[in-house]
């Protein structure tokens, strides 16, 4: 409202002036990074986006797209199973998440605030970031001779009576495909995490307890809190990694465990690129619906952004 | 020993404490009394953090016969359970948190409610004269107030105890003496108990109502400002305390609180004893003078006037200070440094000794 | 049959080739692909030399021995084996301006034969002299044919593919060559639960139709390129008997292959030979043996496919010099020995291996692929990468691995 009083005024001014001084005032007025940014935003991920919305609605014969709308690629998502290929990676993607944080985040509170030596918290970062130089497949298959019903987990498991004798083993199911992704995406979840708790000054951590807090009310007053940045960020490198997993579903879940990666690398082999696009809207959906939720209930249960204030200070 | 009737606020016999192979508290004993402001001074390294930290919990003792707050022993029990809170050096304020929010902190994890723990925390910053700041962030605060918050946070929960860790040592020197007033004049209107740390010598002397001093591990003196600064029991002490001539020699004799020494070319000196501790006849003993009781006099063998000490001496040229002057004298013990406050006129003509009362020489042992 | 496994890990690439496609199928169709093609090349080159785009595989390790027996240099620019790389390349990009053979696993010619990208085979062209030798099973082949029976290729390399097993753990002979049953993959009791089975639609489906039209009695219009209802029809069997604990577990590589029979969690596997091979390495002579069965193959070629183009270049007698080439005994015996695959005309391979004094063992182990191959395809086979119900298969397939 307060722009239109230099508006008017403009207006009135010698008409030289006026020609100039409204855009003056104008551009001066825009965030130019910001708009370069959103701009650049919307070509780079919009634009495509309604693309692949648009791509859905035609169909794929004999490796050539059909360009006739129709709801037949849709039909199929529902007809053959992706759509509970969808949820079921969601599901899977989202345990593996919830489990990792809990693991990471007890694990790096030790590392990083517990008595672990010098030595110790070197030697352990480094060995975990050995992983992310060996290829995960190289990874996975060693796990497969490990759950696998003749190697060494059914006899160890029969012997302190935890299954029957003779026993088929994990491998080849939900459980194994879950406990891969979980090992494999550690890292992923942990450096993050360890990284928002080691900036976590000590000083704060005494004065908490000092002002009489119990270690409970520490660890969720104040770790948690300050912490939060990086653990969102490990949230969403591990839910991504999650989402797209595809080896540890193939090798560890048998082919049973169908997950997105490997649905999408089935319709690529036909061609099938109205079912990718289809496909790509229902998770794009999916997670707009989630992160909305999200945001509504972090809203309801308090402010999410005073957490970020330690980023400000 | 003598048995108030109050007990103490604070008891501590005998901890021992070390980091690796560095002792940090070597058998250190104190008792601070309900509603004093104890000051505990000491070079860095001296071991006043580590007995701090002892004192909140926040680190456990080696090795300690007792420590109590409030009469209750506390040996062994995390910070939270015991009733004293600090003030750290670098205020330690949660950035997540708004002024109030940090103050009512102690409050709340104590099972107070959300309304009270605010309206409390903002009498508290009223106290210290933030009240119009509850609602910013911690960020938007200047070093003093970020002080002021972190005080009013750890009185507000009313401990028996109010632990300060340096705190004013990061801001600026109008300030810091804005605060020392400030934090004295809290302290008498909470009726509180005060125990803090420090390495400068005008806050606990300006501040306190005794000074701990320390020194590697250890106490080297207890007592009042004016003890400590007119009566050092130790070289360490003297030295610490701003003593300017030291001298060293041997006790020939003491009497009604007085020692005569003598030195190592024979001179006799009469000093007081300093601290506690009576000096025997016959042990080392350390003298300090302070530059400004030294004067000049042009004796001419004449001997000294009785009751005061004198030394014969070659003055050096007076060399011109501001608001004093200072100069060297040789003497037989060594090389001694007078200060003078009242102008040129005191330039005495052939000088040949210089002088001082017995009351201003302090003894102790060496 | 190593190429095969570069074509599975092809698959795993597939997320990024989207991106790719996707902006091929945005309408970035005439967007010219730069490709790594050698910068002298003129037309004017002459005509003694040859332009070859395809497999990498399908190379000899030295194409001067070629020139020197047909005296025709090839130009190679290798690919990958994925079809839809393959399919966008060639019809995007043009690609036979600049190319006189392609060479690729079967099935492209279904689509770009009767679209007018490929020039019908000439097979009374004067250079193919070998054409009329070459066996049926092989010229007249799925591999270089389209559904119509137009001649769009030569063959170039191939295989039968079957099942892999334990003899010893079924009860069988290990150096019995008796004909066993698909049944053993789908439906023994003897073997339930011990089957793993390929993921792979195009590579399964295929050998499960085969498989259940003999027990029906009901044969299947192509049973590699099953109508919708017809693949309904194979995948409520295969959901069926999934359900009923047939399968242990799917695969989806060539090193999976190898893994699960040499940690024997399986007895019984639909697999590549080669894997086979490499388990009785590893556990010794005869542990696992590749089937001969009852019902018929898997059939998989390389076929090489000459663009429209080439039809108007003075270099079109080299361009039939080098497709009879792919069908003589020099070829044939240096990719057998090289890289083990067979082809069409395996005895000329050995006549080649006799003339040129081959070690006895070299020529007993071509001659006992002649002799496998010539068995196999005797057989009813099954082949084509490039169903036209592939999005049906496909689905279908989803319903399956989801059930």
């Amino acid at each position: 409202m307060s722009t239109s009083i230099p508006d008017t005024q403009a207006q009135v001014a010698p008409p030289s002036l006026a020609a100039k001084t409204p855009w003056r005032t104008l551009l001066g007025r825009i965030d130019w990074p910001l708009a370069l940014f959103l701009v650049a935003w919307f070509i780079a991920v919009v634009v495509p986006l309604l693309g692949v919305v648009v791509y859905s609605f035609f169909e794929t014969k004999s490796f050539f797209t059909v360009y006739t709308p129709s709801l037949n690629t849709w039909a199929s998502i529902f007809d053959s199973g992706r759509f509970e290929v969808i949820l079921r990676t969601l599901r899977i993607a989202f345990t593996v998440t919830a489990v990792e944080l809990v693991l990471a985040f007890a694990f790096s509170l030790w590392l990083a605030k517990g008595r672990a030596s010098r030595t110790v918290k070197a030697m352990t970062l480094a060995l975990m970031t050995v992983p992310f130089f060996l290829d995960l497949s190289s990874r996975t298959i060693i796990w497969r001779a490990i759950l696998g019903e003749n190697g060494p987990l059914i006899p160890l498991l029969t012997g302190i009576g935890l299954v029957e004798p003779g026993s088929a083993g994990i491998l080849y199911s939900e459980w194994a495909v879950h406990f891969g992704m979980i090992i494999a995406l550690f890292p992923t979840m942990m450096l993050p995490v360890y990284i928002a708790i080691s900036l976590v000054d000590d000083t704060l951590i005494d004065a908490s307890n000092d002002l009489g807090a119990s270690p409970w009310q520490t660890l969720t007053r104040v770790v948690i809190p300050l912490s939060l940045p990086g653990v969102i960020a490990g949230i969403l490198f591990t839910l991504g990694s999650a989402m797209a997993a595809w080896v540890e579903p193939s090798m560890l879940g048998g082919g049973f465990v169908n997950l997105l990666s490997n649905s999408i690398e089935s319709a690529y082999s036909a061609l099938r690129y109205p079912v990718l696009a289809a496909l790509t809207t229902l998770i794009v959906m999916i997670l707009g619906v989630l992160v909305l939720a999200f945001v509504l209930i972090g809203r309801r249960f308090g402010d999410l952004s005073s957490s970020f204030r330690v980023l400000r200070s | 020993m003598n048995t108030a009737a109050q007990a103490p606020i604070l008891e501590i016999q005998d901890a021992v404490h070390s980091y690796g192979s560095v002792l940090a508290l070597d058998h250190v004993s104190l008792r601070v009394e309900p509603g004093e402001f104890v000051s505990i001074l000491g070079e860095s390294g001296s071991g006043k953090t580590t007995l701090l930290r002892l004192i909140s919990g926040l680190e456990q003792a080696q090795s300690i016969t007792r420590l109590a707050i409030g009469g209750q022993s506390v040996i062994g029990k995390p910070p939270a359970q015991r009733n004293c809170t600090t003030v750290f050096q670098s205020y330690a304020l949660f950035p997540h948190m708004s002024v109030e929010e940090n103050v009512a902190y102690g409050l709340k994890v104590r099972g107070v409610a959300r309304a009270e723990a605010l309206r409390q925390a903002r009498e508290a910053l009223a106290v210290v004269r933030l009240e119009a700041k509850a609602q910013r962030s911690i960020g938007q605060l200047s070093g003093g107030e970020k002080q002021r918050v972190a005080l009013a946070r750890a009185f507000v929960i009313r401990p028996a105890l109010l632990l300060l860790d340096e705190p004013l040592a990061a801001l600026d020197e109008k300030l810091r003496i804005d605060m020392q007033s400030e934090l004295v004049e809290i302290q008498r209107s909470l009726g509180m108990t005060f125990i803090f740390i420090t390495h400068s010598k005008e806050e606990a002397l300006t501040m306190s109502d005794r000074v701990v001093l320390m020194r590697r591990g250890r106490v080297e003196q207890i007592g009042p400002p004016v003890a400590l600064f007119d009566s050092p029991s130790s070289l360490f002490a003297a030295e610490f305390m701003g003593f300017e001539n030291l001298l060293g020699g041997r006790v020939l004799d003491t009497r009604d609180g007085t020692a005569l020494i003598e030195l190592a070319n024979g001179t006799r000196i009469r000093s007081r004893v300093g601290g506690d501790q009576p000096l025997q006849a016959g042990v080392d003993a350390g003298i300090a003078v302070r530059a400004e009781h030294l004067r000049l006099i042009s004796a001419a063998g004449t001997n000294a006037p009785a009751g005061v000490n004198a030394l014969p001496c070659e003055p050096s040229p007076a060399a011109y200070r501001g608001k004093y002057t200072e100069r060297w004298a040789d003497t037989p013990a060594g090389r001694l440094k007078l200060r003078n406050w009242e102008g040129k006129n005191v330039d005495v003509p052939s000088a040949d000794t210089v002088i001082w009362e017995v009351e201003d020489s302090i003894a102790f042992p060496a | 049959m190593k190429e095969k496994s570069v074509s599975q890990l092809q698959l795993q690439r597939s997320r990024r080739d989207f991106l790719r496609s996707a902006a091929l199928g945005a309408g970035a169709l005439a967007l010219p692909l730069a490709l790594d093609l050698p910068a002298s090349r003129l037309w004017a080159a002459g005509p003694a030399t040859v332009r070859g785009y395809g497999v990498t595989t399908s190379q000899l390790k030295d194409w001067s021995v070629m020139t020197q027996s047909i005296g025709v240099q090839m130009e190679f620019t290798g690919t990958g084996n994925d079809v839809g790389v393959f399919l966008r390349d060639v019809v995007a990009s043009g690609l036979g301006d600049q190319t006189d053979i392609f060479v690729f696993e079967a099935g492209t010619q279904d689509i770009l034969g009767p679209r007018g990208i490929y020039l019908p085979i000439d097979t009374q062209h004067p250079a193919l002299t070998l054409w009329e030798r070459t066996p049926d099973e092989w010229k007249h082949s799925r591999v270089v044919q389209d559904a119509e029976g137009n001649q769009w290729g030569v063959p170039v390399i191939g295989n039968a593919d079957s099942f892999g097993y334990f003899p010893e753990k079924l009860g069988l002979d290990p150096n019995s060559e008796e004909e066993l049953s698909w049944s053993l993959v789908f439906d023994d009791p003897r073997t339930r639960g011990r089957v793993s089975f390929d993921r792979t639609w195009g590579y399964s489906l295929p050998m499960a139709a085969l498989y259940l039209q003999s027990k029906t009695g009901k044969p299947f219009s192509n049973c590699a390129d099953l109508q919708p209802e017809e693949t309904r029809q194979v995948v409520d069997f295969l959901i069926e008997r999934k359900r009923a604990g047939q399968f242990r577990t799917l695969h989806s590589s060539f090193e999976e292959q190898i893994q699960l029979l040499s940690n024997r969690e399986v007895d019984v596997i639909n697999c590549w030979e080669p894997a086979v091979r490499e388990v009785n390495l590893k556990l010794g002579k005869d542990a696992t043996r590749y089937a001969y069965t009852q019902e018929g193959y898997y059939k998989w070629g390389h076929g090489a496919y000459l663009p429209v183009q080439a039809g108007d270049r003075d270099n079109l007698d080299a361009i039939y010099k080098v497709l009879n080439y792919y069908l003589g005994g020099e070829y044939r015996a240096l990719q057998a020995r090289d890289r083990g695959y067979a082809g069409p005309n395996m005895d000329l391979a050995v006549a080649y291996a006799r003339e040129n004094g081959w070690s006895a063992e070299d020529i007993a182990t071509l001659e006992e692929t002649e002799r496998k191959i010539a068995r196999k395809f005797s057989k009813p086979l099954v082949s084509t990468t490039t169903p036209s119900n592939a999005d049906s298969m496909e689905e279908q397939w989803q319903r399956f691995l989801n059930a």
